[in-house]
């Protein structure tokens, strides 16, 4: 073994393609679906370019990058809702951080494998024999 | 032998990152390698902790690397 280091994330200007994955890995396995569209306190159509709608959340979330900053943010009408509000964003962010940390192994030549760990944690395992 | 890069995410997006395998400093590279990948899909790896194995404090102390606690520091 060579050395551990740990370390916290921040995501800017996160890739759109792996974003959008993301999101839909996160609608799937909580059996809602990506939309280009949600709903305002008035439950009006808001129209975005990536939304996602998961039971529990019926006005749905739009995912957005700050177009100043790159930050990633969550938009909608969150009254009431703020615990699922919570885990869906923490699954986004970590689906998004496992699916480029899964990329980037590849890239730098490892075959990768990715299982589920305790405490809902995802392990990826990237072995290499150059 | 194999050289492996286990990295474990969290629920919070907090990374554990474990490389096995590595001659002497070779593992301090690849985890830079990682860090500049990650870094153009927007992800940016701020250290929290580190956790040097025999192998590279041998390199260290054969002069191959920098200090380690110079290079934390930095």
């Amino acid at each position: 073994m060579s050395h551990i280091s740990t370390a916290k994330t921040q995501i800017k200007q996160p890739d759109p393609n792996l974003l959008r994955r993301a999101v839909e890995l996160v609608a799937g396995q909580q059996l809602g679906e990506v939309t280009g569209y949600y709903l305002d306190w008035n439950m009006r159509k808001q129209q975005t370019p990536l939304a996602l709608f998961v039971p529990n959340l019926k006005r749905g979330m739009a995912v957005v990058v700050d177009p100043t900053t790159g930050e990633l943010q969550f938009v909608g009408d969150f009254y009431g809702v703020q615990p699922i509000v919570a885990e869906i964003q923490g699954l986004i962010i970590q689906t998004y951080t496992s699916l480029a940390v899964m990329q980037a192994l590849a890239a730098q030549g490892y075959v990768v494998e990715a299982q589920e760990g305790t405490d809902g944690q995802m392990v990826l395992t990237g072995v290499t024999y150059a | 032998m194999p050289k492996i890069a286990k990295v474990t995410i969290g629920k919070d997006g907090s990374a554990r990152i474990e490389f096995e395998g590595f001659e002497g400093a070779t593992c301090l590279k690849a985890g830079d390698d990682l860090n500049t990948l990650l870094a153009q899909m927007g992800i940016t790896l701020e250290q929290t902790g580190f956790e040097a194995k025999p192998e590279l404090l041998a390199a260290e102390q054969a002069g191959e690397i920098i200090p380690l606690r110079q290079t934390i520091r930095e």
